[in-house]
């Protein structure tokens, strides 16, 4: 018996080397190990007719067998699936399958941000008219028809002189003409974000004569200048790292008093000073407390409502992200492929 | 406006023992913003002062002398061509190996030794601009008499200093000044000021008549002038040239150096006249009258209108009032006798009338912010003082003054809980009172604060909010604490157009297309190529050029521009965009601003089928389902019926997609079909929805077969799955799989691949599966003519 076991054992070690595909592999266990005729299943099977003293013996071995011959059948099958299939001409370096690789536009990008940082705070996302009233671009905002302030913004008309009660109409130069807007909606308190195309006439590499500008605003009953700082501060710190922060200095304009100009820390020297900023500081935009007279504008109480407003714009803050120096800026609205598949 | 100012100089007015970045540094947080410092050193070497004591010319040129100067060591003889050297003057003698600049490439160069028509020349006396003070080249300079000799010229006049940049903000003009400034920062560094007032020689030996008129009073609120006599013009000495060339402006003579040098230190614009080219002894303060001109000092004639308040003598106009003076008043090196005018003007006015005329001045400039009445009588003060000091002369006519009003100064009643309002922390009241002092305020009261506004914040300082900024930049900004507000959030609902143009760039963007921006404004071939009605168009009056003329109507044209330009580098080009465009809808409103999508598709084929595809994407990822398309009524501004289609919700247009028409691939000289699509955002954002209802899975398993038929090429997909569809219940899908041509199928004829499904509310048999293709190959054969491959 013990004779028959070992030619079978060399028998499978010789078939088994002849072995190429799974069938061959599949008739290979049949014949060794298949239930109703499997040779090694016979010899098993006759164990019980072995008298008592040669049982034991031979059925270890007959068991110690199988064991060897499923374990090298296993390892072949393996060897012969896909996954484990050697192919020494398998090429590794091909380059993966091209799948649909879109892009969303810089800008797009960088309001959906500013946007949700806001939102986290309660600030939602509003829109107003580009095309406006000189009346919510200037006059609302405290800035009369001959006042000197208004040269700063290089204004775009749309009309020569004026048209009806809120005056000619213009490209809106600043996002804060939705202030006024915002306020005339009689929802209080408020606290939104306008994000929008915003025009000046304007074109160099720093300045597109289209662009856009972010505005917060905040009405409340007690809004302070403590809170403002508390909203720029948090946005520094999401918008460019746990580790900036934010400041604020005095400034002018004509719509918010006291205005501020808003610094952030400088990320390359961290506020030490270094040839990107000005003593540690990176100025980016302008803020203020709302003006009572744009408050009154848009009818509401100066006396029980205080805010703050802020904005920015949204070009400028972006780049300074790292790695965004982008030589001209004019490029984001220049349908260059070449430019927008980078992002 | 930007003022540079010397640090030196501002120490002049105030104790500081700040370093100048700690200045800059502190300055910035609690007043106007210090832009940049830059440090002041002597750009050229080996510049001693010395003494000519002789002249003699030069043997071989006309226009060339031969100078001896002392330097004390030594005396050396220099070739020298400038009309103005003179036996006694002390000047800048630069000797063989000193550093200069040149002028004319602003660059430094060595001076070597040189012969000049024949005669050796052992250093050269330097002109303002050899030694980069500023650009004058007519002559050397000449320095004060009692200028010590021998000494290195940069020790002598002291040149180390810091120029700061300061950005004043528009609405404090009276900070845009040294005096200004020196107010500023006393306050801020709780120091003392040293702010004199000029103590002029104010006997009148002689006097001369000079009558002034205002006749607008409104627009002139203060006039005032004085008449000197005895003048000597002649050029400033050193240390104002150097004042006023570091200011960026250029010195002239001493008269008009004392008025800009005036402009710099009070913030008070000036002007001399020459006493004796007015005519009738008199000024008026008047309005133009029609058909007046004036030749302005910068060489240039204006027409005038009665708009323009000018100064006038008893005929004609000498000065455009506050913007610029007339050349033929002007001091030249013959005046004798002065007037000095230090006036206040309306700011309005002398802003319609700068931008009238397109003249503009560093005057106008300040009197269109609105400058103080009180500020003109320090002003003629200092006028008087310094040309006493520098040109000789006495005062010939008492101080006239023409002030319309007493000034009464302004006094406000001020709430300390304000403070507490507006910034979130408290301040002491003594503080409040101490910071409003250190600004010139003064303050009396404990509860509510009685408030006097200093005369020089008088237009600036209007109520409560105005003190509050004032107190609380001089605490600090920076000191106040930092809070997010703890108030309750606003509950708004989303704007929707924002929500769903979102998630319309999503879907686009991972369907690969590529996000574009184009400007909102375009040029007139543009508004051409999306062919609006006139009255649509919204047109800009004042725009920066033609390229940017017109708002746009429509998103296409821009698209396929955008298309042309990377057709030549892409092969495949997938862009799209959503922006707003502008449409007027009545003529004196504002345009309708509509918020649309387009985009365009290259492929290198089937680009009709891509753009489709993308359109049934988009469609079912915006959970749009009940949607049609149908042929275009008629052809539109891109595309043409056969080869376009719309897609309709309950009757309601909401876009189209399809191959762009001829006239548009000629207009971008494309090489390859383009397809576009175009939604109006609105109208999708009507239809979609964020849910898709569940619809349980089939229980059973279904049944698919795949057929093959020849059919004729006019054959269109729909009609096969009319067909299909229409003869049992159990097919439940039908999909296309492909088309193929060849000749081998005969003449006009097709091969269509399709697969079709059957599904059943059971296990279907295998035999009554085929009896329903049977029935299918049946009715196709019948109604379009198939055979079966």
């Amino acid at each position: 018996m013990k004779a028959k076991l070992e030619s079978l054992k060399a028998l499978f070690d010789a078939e088994i080397k002849k072995v190429s595909s799974p069938t061959d592999l599949d008739e290979l266990e049949i014949k060794f190990l298949g239930r109703k005729a499997g040779e090694l299943t016979a010899v098993l099977r006759g164990l019980k007719n072995l008298p008592e003293d040669q049982r034991k013996e031979i059925g270890n071995f007959a068991n110690q067998l199988r064991g060897e011959i499923e374990n090298a059948i296993t390892e072949i099958r393996n060897q012969l699936s896909g996954s484990q299939k050697i192919d020494r001409f398998f090429d590794l370096t091909l380059p993966g399958t091209e799948l649909p690789n879109g892009h969303l536009h810089l800008m797009t990008k960088a309001i959906r941000e500013i946007t949700e940082i806001f939102e986290r705070i309660g600030f939602n996302r509003v829109r107003y008219p580009e095309v406006e009233w000189d009346w919510y671009a200037f006059e609302a905002l405290n800035m009369p028809g001959d006042h000197p302030a208004r040269d700063e913004w290089e204004t775009f008309f749309i009309d020569d002189k004026e048209i009806g009660p809120k005056g000619k109409r213009l490209l809106t130069p600043h996002t804060s003409s939705g202030q006024v807007r915002e306020m005339e909606r009689k929802e209080l308190p408020i606290r939104m974000t306008n994000i929008s195309k915003c025009y000046r006439r304007q074109s160099d590499i720093s300045h597109a004569p289209m662009f856009h500008q972010f505005e917060g605003l905040m009405i409340d009953t007690d809004v302070t200048i403590a809170h403002l700082k508390g909203v720029l501060d948090y946005f520094a710190k999401q918008f460019f790292g746990p580790n900036r922060t934010a400041r604020i200095r005095p400034y002018h304009f004509q719509f918010t008093e006291p205005s501020f100009e808003v610094d952030i820390s400088c990320g390359l020297c961290e506020g030490k000073g270094c040839r990107m900023c000005k003593s540690g500081w990176l100025e980016i935009g302008g803020a203020g407390m709302v003006h009572p007279n744009v408050l009154k504008a848009g009818k509401i109480d100066p006396k029980k409502y205080s805010g703050f407003a802020f904005g920015w714009g949204v070009e400028r803050c972006y780049l300074m992200k790292p790695g965004l120096s982008i030589p001209d800026i004019r490029e984001l609205y220049q349908s260059d492929l070449r430019f927008l598949k980078q992002f | 406006m930007d003022r540079k100012i010397s640090y030196n100089w501002l120490k002049e007015y105030v104790k500081l023992n700040a370093t100048v970045e700690e200045f800059a540094k502190e300055f910035s947080l609690c007043s106007q913003s210090v832009e940049r410092v830059k440090k002041i050193q002597a750009h050229f070497s080996g510049v001693v002062t010395a003494k000519i004591i002789a002249i003699v010319k030069h043997p071989n040129a006309d226009r060339l002398q031969l100078a001896t100067v002392d330097t004390g060591k030594e005396k050396i003889t220099v070739v020298c061509g400038a009309p103005n050297i003179a036996v006694g003057q002390i000047v800048p003698l630069a000797k063989v190996g000193a550093e200069l600049i040149d002028p004319k490439v602003d660059d430094k160069f060595v001076l070597e030794k040189g012969v000049i028509r024949g005669v050796e020349s052992a250093g050269m006396i330097c002109a303002p601009d050899e030694l980069g003070f500023w650009p004058e080249h007519n002559g050397i300079l000449v320095l004060e008499s009692d200028t010590p000799v021998g000494k290195d010229l940069a020790d002598v006049l002291k040149l180390d200093d810091y120029l700061m940049d300061i950005e004043i903000t528009t609405n404090r003009p009276d900070a845009g000044s040294l005096v200004g400034l020196a107010r500023e920062a006393a306050a801020v560094f709780d120091v003392d000021n040293k702010i004199d007032l000029p103590k002029p020689n104010l006997k009148l030996k002689t006097e001369i008549p000079l009558s002034v008129e205002v006749k607008e009073s409104k627009l002139c609120p203060r006039y005032q002038a004085v008449v000197m006599e005895n003048i000597k013009v002649g050029p400033s000495p050193f240390w104002l040239q150097w004042r006023l060339s570091q200011a960026g402006i250029r010195p002239i003579n001493n008269l008009v150096d004392i008025t800009n040098y005036i402009l710099l230190e009070f913030g008070q614009p000036m002007h001399v006249f020459d006493y004796d080219k007015l005519q009738g002894q008199k000024i008026v303060v008047r309005k133009a009258k029609a058909g007046e001109k004036i030749l302005a000092l910068d060489g240039k004639n204006y027409q005038l209108s009665a708009d323009n308040l000018v100064i006038a003598d008893a005929k004609d106009p000498v000065a455009v009032a506050g913007v610029m003076g007339g050349e033929l008043s002007a001091v030249s090196a013959e005046t004798k006798t002065i007037v000095f005018e230090a006036a206040n003007f309306n700011p309005v006015s002398v802003r319609k009338t700068a931008r009238a005329l397109n003249l503009y001045s560093e005057s106008s400039s300040l009197f269109e912010k609105n400058l103080s009445a009180e500020g003109t009588f320090v002003a003629i003060l200092r006028a008087v003082e310094l040309t006493q000091q520098l040109a000789g002369g006495q005062t010939a006519s008492p101080i006239i003054d023409v002030y319309a009003q007493n000034y009464k100064p302004k006094k406000i009643s001020f709430d300390p809980a304000n403070i507490k309002r507006l910034l979130g922390v408290e301040i002491k009241i003594k503080q409040i009172k101490n910071i409003l002092e250190r600004l010139g305020f003064e303050v009396s009261g404990s509860n509510t604060l009685k408030i006097t506004v200093p005369w020089y914040r008088a237009n600036d300082v209007e109520y409560d909010h105005d003190i509050v900024e004032e107190v609380a930049r001089i605490y600090g900004y920076h000191n106040l604490p930092v809070e997010l507000p703890s108030s309750e959030i606003p509950v708004r609902a989303k704007n929707p157009i924002l929500v769903w143009e979102d998630k319309i760039k999503d879907i686009l963007v991972g369907a690969g297309l590529t996000e574009t921006y184009n400007y909102s404004m375009v040029d007139k071939e543009m508004i051409e190529a999306a062919n609006r009605p006139k009255t649509e168009v919204v047109k800009i009056s004042n725009p920066l050029n033609s390229e940017i003329e017109f708002m746009r109507t429509d998103l296409e044209p821009q698209i396929l521009q955008g298309v042309a330009d990377n057709i030549k580098r892409f092969n495949q080009i997938e862009i799209f965009e959503v922006s707003n465009v502008y449409r007027l809808q009545k003529a004196n409103d504002l345009p309708v601003e509509q918020s649309c999508l387009a985009g365009a598709v290259v492929d290198k084929m089937d680009d009709f089928l891509q753009v489709k595809g993308l359109v049934e994407l988009l469609l079912d990822k915006l959970a749009i389902t009940d949607y049609q398309f149908k042929e275009l009524v008629k052809d539109n501004n891109y595309c043409s019926v056969q080869t376009a289609l719309t897609v309709v919700i309950k009757n309601e247009v909401i876009g189209y997609f399809g191959l762009v028409n001829q006239k548009n691939a000629s207009r971008f000289s494309f090489d390859r079909p383009v397809a576009i699509f175009s939604f109006v955002v609105e109208k999708l954002a009507k239809y979609a929805s964020d849910l898709k209802p569940f619809v349980p899975i089939a229980e059973f398993p279904n049944a698919q077969r795949d057929l093959a038929i020849v059919i004729d090429a006019e054959v269109k997909w729909q009609m096969i799955v009319d067909a299909v569809k229409s003869v049992d219940p159990l097919v439940s899908e039908i999909k296309y799989l492909s088309t193929y041509v060849d000749k081998s199928l005969g003449e006009d004829k097709k091969s269509l691949a399709f697969r079709v499904t059957f599904q059943a509310e059971r296990t279907l048999k295998s035999e009554e599966v085929d009896v329903v293709l049977e029935k299918i190959i049946k009715n196709l054969q019948t109604k379009l003519n198939a055979i079966l491959r």
